[in-house]
């Protein structure tokens, strides 16, 4: 035979009254030969439960489990002259009520007048994920419980759902840590000597954002309490040194991928981690445990012309730590660092005393 | 029974004055309507009531009814109230001279339409172990009726505690029975497996005594058909005597009475001057009473406890995931479970094919002796199931295809829905007629109509219809508990499909009280909102719901066009009250019903609209083409309505 038959096996209509037929129960097992006349099944009618028998030769392939009410003519098996199982059954035009009392079941409904003001507003069909029926009277509700999305002109876009997230933990943060600000403006040419002797030193290329992050996994140590979270029972001090690395993203998001046991780690080593980080967030590669379990974060704006960061403190930290861009004129040209930190944890002082450090710390590597 | 020939003479005479009397009312314009007397007979009156105890007996007489009534406990003096309609009387002069209703004595005017009603009270007797037997008295004219014969077939077959009385007078109105007859009447008779006899009247006595042992064998539980061979010497009704001179003077020659009289029998000469008396007295007695009054028109009884407290009693359950058939099936089975003198009535309804859309499958089994599967006899099933009724038992009957009622509709029409009024409330007929109704399944024109049009216009009857949106079991059961004869119109398509528990799309569902005690509420479902009202009123009931429902989700989805639903569960009566309020509101209405628009259900329902709604209105009927309903699938579908012409209704009066 050259090519593989493949019969269908369909609910039989038995009475002008049933519509539709119960499978009680499977005769015969999935995959086992059957020949023509075979009983292979139990049907149930509104009249009375009989025997169904196969349609012809070959092996039976179940694809409707029993205990199941069917429409006539659905295929409940297939049957095939040879026993493997194609990977595709035939197409066949899906089963159609007959009778107009077809059940109004199933998928949201929109209305016409309801879908043109969605589409106008650009709000997605999950907006009325609770309802059966959507109509223009539900949206008018919807636009007028979210003020954001306006009238005639403007443009709704919708929130990703990486978006949504963030601004979940933004507002999270923002609404529950007392924030307060401290900076300090760094000479920019030191700085960059610094850099460049580290390089030069040890043959390697590393930024001024690597130099940052690999200062703050030195000291983190001796500073517990930026090393912390503020829990209602107390202040939970961190054994691991674990440093959050914000990243922008090309959509606009923004991603902080984890630098875990950073103090371990060489300079050299951290920055390529953050190198790795980098190239992972392009492919939307990165893993739950890149993102998640850290401690104390780090954002750069370097290169970007702004010279001043005021950072919001991912919950569950203590602080963050930001760094501007290069700014001022001529010889007088700074990197302004500006520490958030949480104050119910650190007071003015002992946060003054970790930025000095931390700066003090990136210049000492020129020696 | 004791009886003597004084006796059975007085009673003769008392029927004969009384007729006699009647007949010279008449005559001198005293009388209105119409009377048949049946001066001759009376012998058979009064020889079979002699052996009858009317506290436990029943006895169906029928047009020529007066000498039966006066022999079985009645009095001049109410009879001729009740021919005269003056107060006093038996049945408050609606019944007239046909239609007497007291104690255990039921007549009526329709010509053999007792006789299964009889044989339905002797099967409830026989059944429920009850004492006494029941007689039907026929005239030779009714040998030309089918239910007749339908009905010794049934009673031959159950072997019913029945007695047929055959006055055989010869003439069937102005028509010699002998010319409208084809062969021997007791071999007709004799071939339903019950004992037939025919004797001529002469003596009293003689019949009383043979009548002692045929009613003795009744009551020993066997049927017994009694032809008497009697003369009628007046006209059959008041002056409509065609016959010629000769015979009926060769009549009163032959009279037994007569010959008494003549021959001055001293207990007939004064059982005859004593009657006279007695029958001048009577009349005297109520004609100058004041005259009947109509009183309460209510044609219908109202049930001991509400049938629903409001609407949402009629829902469907939500955890019913269960067909219709099946759904009626279990209602049945607790009913007969519940209520001992619920019986089941229908053809091929017994096990093990357990009726045709398998309502009643298991239930011969489990309730034997409940469930009887009949002769194919719509007619006689119904008067069974009515006299089941009129001895307060509950019976069901199935009618297997709605076109079939049709040939019950004297026992629906007739009997069921005027006894309760022309019997001036006496009696009630808790009866429930399930009739399978309805096309969409290619039975062609004789098994596909829907025919509740017909008796929803019946004063005294109740035509209620299951939905996909009602609960089969809780309006099966409000149907047999009603005390009135209800109608119960089961679509057939409806026995495959599952009750709908959750509203249809973008519709809530809003309860209503009923108006009275025995109101079946419709079903009301709202798309609209406290901002918006509905833009249409839509009706509808039985198997459209699906369409229509249909129909109005396309116009919602398409202009937000929004609507009131009705579902109506009862027919008829019709009750308007929130029908009117919605299309008060939205001025715009659309009946849809699967038969015929014209003269179907809705028209009533829309007259009555119009008639309580005086700003104008706009409204559509949507049904079936005028036409039988044609077998094929494509012209049937042509017939019958669809989705597409309730939207085109609802699209017209938009505009």
């Amino acid at each position: 035979m050259s090519e593989t038959q493949i019969i269908p096996v369909e609910i039989p209509r038995q009475t002008a009254n049933d519509d539709t037929m119960f499978l009680l129960e499977w005769l015969v097992g999935d995959a086992s030969q059957v020949r023509a006349g075979d009983a292979i099944c139990k049907l149930e009618s509104s009249k009375a439960a009989f025997e169904f028998s196969a349609p012809c030769d070959g092996f039976l392939h179940i694809i409707s489990a029993a205990g199941k009410d069917l429409p006539v003519g659905e295929t409940i098996a297939w049957i095939t002259s040879s026993a493997d199982r194609p990977g595709q059954w035939p197409s066949k035009p899906t089963h159609k009520q007959q009778h107009a009392a077809a059940a109004i079941e199933g998928d949201l409904k929109i209305t016409a007048k309801a879908r043109s003001l969605m589409e106008k507003h650009n709000i997605a069909d999950d907006a009325f994920a609770n309802l059966s029926l959507v109509r223009e009277k539900d949206v008018l509700e919807y636009l007028q419980k979210n003020p954001t999305t306006a009238v005639d002109g403007d443009k709704l876009q919708p929130h990703s759902h990486l978006q949504l997230q963030t601004a979940k933990v933004l507002t999270k943060s923002f609404g529950t840590i007392p924030h307060s600000y401290l900076s300090k403006h760094v000479s920019a040419a030191s700085l960059e000597s610094a850099v460049e002797k580290i390089c030069l030193k040890d043959d390697i290329l590393i930024s001024l954002s690597d130099l940052l992050v690999s200062t703050i996994a030195g000291i983190l140590r001796d500073f517990p309490k930026i090393n912390s979270t503020w829990l209602d029972a107390g202040l939970m001090l961190h054994r691991e040194i674990a440093l959050g690395v914000a990243l922008n993203q090309n959509d606009g998001t923004l991603v902080v991928p984890v630098i875990h046991n950073a103090d371990s780690l060489s300079l050299t080593e951290i920055a390529g981690k953050i190198r790795g980080f980098q190239k992972r967030s392009i492919r939307n590669r990165l893993t739950v445990e890149d993102l998640t379990g850290g401690h104390f974060s780090v954002t750069t704006m370097i290169g970007t012309g702004v010279s001043q960061v005021f950072p919001i403190i991912y919950p569950e930290q203590a602080a963050i730590l930001a760094i501007g861009d290069r700014w001022g004129c001529d010889d007088n040209e700074y990197y302004t660092l500006t520490l958030a930190f949480d104050h119910r944890i650190l007071n003015g002082a002992e946060a003054g005393c970790f930025l000095k450090a931390v700066c003090d710390r990136m210049l000492q590597e020129k020696k | 029974m004791s009886f003597s020939r004084k006796r059975l003479i007085e009673k003769m005479s008392e029927i004969r004055c009384f007729e006699r009397k009647l007949l010279e009312l008449f005559a001198a314009g005293r009388i209105y309507g119409t009377t048949h007397t049946c001066v001759g007979q009376e012998a058979c009156a009064a020889a079979l009531y002699a052996n009858l105890d009317t506290s436990k007996d029943i006895a169906f007489s029928n047009h020529r009814c007066h000498g039966h009534y006066l022999s079985f406990g009645g009095t001049p003096e109410r009879l001729f109230a009740e021919i005269m309609g003056r107060r006093g009387s038996i049945c408050s002069g609606r019944g007239g001279s046909q239609h007497l209703c007291e104690g255990h004595f039921y007549s009526q005017g329709i010509q053999g339409g007792s006789v299964p009603i009889a044989a339905g009270c002797a099967y409830y007797k026989k059944r429920m172990n009850c004492d006494g037997i029941v007689v039907a008295q026929i005239g030779d004219g009714t040998l030309g009726q089918g239910i007749l014969y339908e009905t010794l077939n049934i009673a031959g077959i159950l072997q019913l505690p029945l007695l047929i009385i055959v006055e055989y007078n010869g003439m069937a109105q102005s028509t010699e029975t002998a010319r409208t007859t084809s062969g021997d009447i007791v071999r007709r008779l004799g071939g339903f497996g019950i004992e037939v006899d025919r004797r001529s009247v002469s003596d009293p006595m003689e019949l009383a005594e043979h009548f002692a042992n045929v009613t003795a064998a009744v009551r020993g539980g066997k049927p017994f058909i009694q032809v008497l061979d009697t003369f009628r010497l007046m006209a059959h009704s008041k002056g409509d005597d065609t016959r010629h001179p000769e015979i009926v003077k060769s009549g009163w020659k032959n009279d037994w009475l007569q010959k008494q009289l003549d021959e001055k029998d001293p207990d007939a000469m004064e059982a005859m001057a004593a009657a006279q008396k007695k029958i001048d007295l009577a009349l005297k007695a109520i004609e100058n009473s004041p005259e009947v009054e109509l009183g309460s028109v209510a044609t219908l009884a109202s049930p001991d406890k509400p049938l629903f407290k409001n609407s949402a009693d009629l829902l469907p359950r939500h955890d019913e995931n269960t067909r219709v058939n099946q759904l009626l099936n279990h209602a049945l089975d607790r009913m007969l479970e519940k209520i001992p003198d619920v019986q089941l009535l229908g053809e091929d309804i017994v096990d093990d094919y357990g009726g045709p859309f398998k309502v009643t499958k298991g239930l011969s089994t489990k309730y034997p002796g409940r469930v009887f599967g009949t002769p194919i006899s719509e007619q006689a099933i119904v008067g069974l199931a009515n006299g089941w009724a009129l001895m307060g038992g509950h019976p069901i009957a199935e009618i297997m295809f709605a076109d079939f009622v049709l040939l019950a509709t004297d026992q629906i029409v007739n009997q069921a829905a005027k006894m309760h009024f022309m019997y001036d409330g006496k009696v009630n007929i808790p009866l429930t007629l399930r009739i399978v109704s309805g096309g969409y399944r290619g039975y062609g024109p004789t098994h596909s109509q829907c025919t509740e049009n017909f008796y929803a216009n019946v004063p005294g009857l109740k035509v209620v219809a299951l939905s996909q949106r009602h609960n089969p079991a809780a309006l099966l059961q409000a149907a047999v508990l009603d005390p009135n004869p209800v109608i119960l119109v089961e679509n057939k398509t409806l026995y495959t499909q599952k009750p709908l528990a959750t509203p249809p799309v973008g519709f809530e569902f809003i309860a209503t009280s009923p108006a009275d005690d025995g109101e079946y509420p419709a079903l009301y479902f709202s798309s609209a909102s406290p901002q918006k009202s509905a833009d249409v009123t839509l009706i509808t009931y039985g198997g459209m719901t699906a369409m229509a429902e249909q129909a109005m989700l396309a116009m919602l989805m398409k202009d937000e066009i929004d609507f009131d639903y009705f579902v109506l569960t009862e027919l008829a009566p019709r009750n308007i009250d929130d029908i009117l309020e919605s299309v008060r509101r939205t001025s715009r209405v659309v009946f849809v019903e699967e038969g015929p628009a014209d003269g179907g259900v809705g028209t009533e329902w829309l007259a009555r609209l119009t008639e309580e709604i005086s700003s104008p209105f706009q409204a559509r009927r949507v049904g079936a083409l005028p036409v039988p309903v044609p077998g094929a699938r494509n012209i049937e579908r042509k017939v019958l309505p669809d989705e597409n012409r309730i939207l085109s209704a609802i699209l017209e009066i938009l505009d």
